[in-house]
């Protein structure tokens, strides 16, 4: 049952489209493409524009239901088939550098006196992964955010399609600078003897 | 006090030139704004006009982050005039993302 008269939520909905296809020159140019957006929800992927040849790295799909009584639900998903990704399939889980000590052993090169804090979380590897961050439905609804009310954010950049699509891209789109290549060498083997 | 010119009239005490003025762009959460700028003055002084002309004024603009089209993060405290921005530069001003995770 809806929370929200559904002309309220489609009017604000169309609202946050808009206000996103402002700079829909620039969002093109950054990797950011709107693939479709119906009520109440956002497609976007994500590709970026660094990288040689470029490359669509993921998806993600805005559900803008009961906004905003309720924040955005935010997840990351197959651009192509609009399938969510679990957490141990997902391209990126959003990767934040936070100032605090790394614990235990030598920091990676260029990470001394910070951690890598992973905002896409989930409670098993085969669950769907959420977006842990203010302005996101399940960061609010979470029992370990119960301090931090949506409704302390609600009519703020938090919790807009411009600001949850920056998010993902900045954690998610701009550390990647290349391509890797990982080679496994391994014995080729026939059929094993009796 | 003021020399007399040829004609006997006293000259006007020099005025010190104006400061060098540009436009910028600023996209405050998607939505952009034009801003005056002087070139002369630290890239933080374009964040604040951008703040208050978009409305934006309930987080202290510590909280927020100016970036160039390539993802840049820029130097508040660096000249305007420094950056050589083009004519038609666009810069992105975005809230910092929450503690999360």
């Amino acid at each position: 049952m809806a929370l929200v008269d559904p002309q309220v939520a489609i009017a604000k909905f169309e609202r946050e489209v808009q206000n996103y296809l402002r700079t829909q020159q620039e969002n093109i140019q950054r990797g950011r493409w709107l693939l479709k957006a119906e009520f109440p929800e956002v497609l976007i992927a994500f590709a970026t524009p660094k990288t040689r040849p470029a490359a669509v790295c993921f998806g993600a799909i805005i559900n803008f239901q009961d906004y905003d009584l309720v924040a955005p639900s935010v997840r990351l998903v197959n651009p192509f088939t609009g399938e969510p990704y679990l957490h141990k399939t997902l391209p990126t889980k959003l990767p934040r550098r936070v100032a605090a000590p790394a614990a235990g052993g030598p920091a990676p090169e260029g990470l001394a006196g910070f951690q890598i804090q992973d905002l896409m979380t989930a409670h098993s590897v085969d669950d769907i992964p959420f977006l842990c961050l203010p302005g996101v439905r399940e960061y609010h609804e979470h029992p370990g955010h119960t301090g931090d009310p949506w409704l302390l954010h609600r009519g703020g950049p938090e919790g807009t399609l411009y600001f949850l699509v920056e998010k993902i891209a900045h954690y998610g789109l701009e550390p990647i600078s290349g391509f890797e290549m990982r080679i496994n060498v391994a014995f080729q083997q026939t059929i094993p003897p009796e | 006090m003021s020399k007399p010119t040829d004609a006997g009239q006293p000259s006007k005490p020099e005025k010190p030139p104006k400061p060098p003025k540009d436009t910028l762009t600023i996209v405050v959460n998607g939505n952009p704004t034009e801003v005056t700028a002087n070139l002369n003055a630290p890239l933080r002084t374009v964040v604040n006009k951008a703040l208050e002309q978009s409305g934006n004024v309930g987080q202290p603009a510590e909280n927020w982050e100016l970036r160039d089209a390539q993802g840049t993060l820029l130097d508040l405290d660096k000249k305007i005039g420094d950056y050589h921005f083009p004519a038609d530069v666009k810069l992105f001003l975005s809230l910092k993302a929450g503690v999360g995770g």
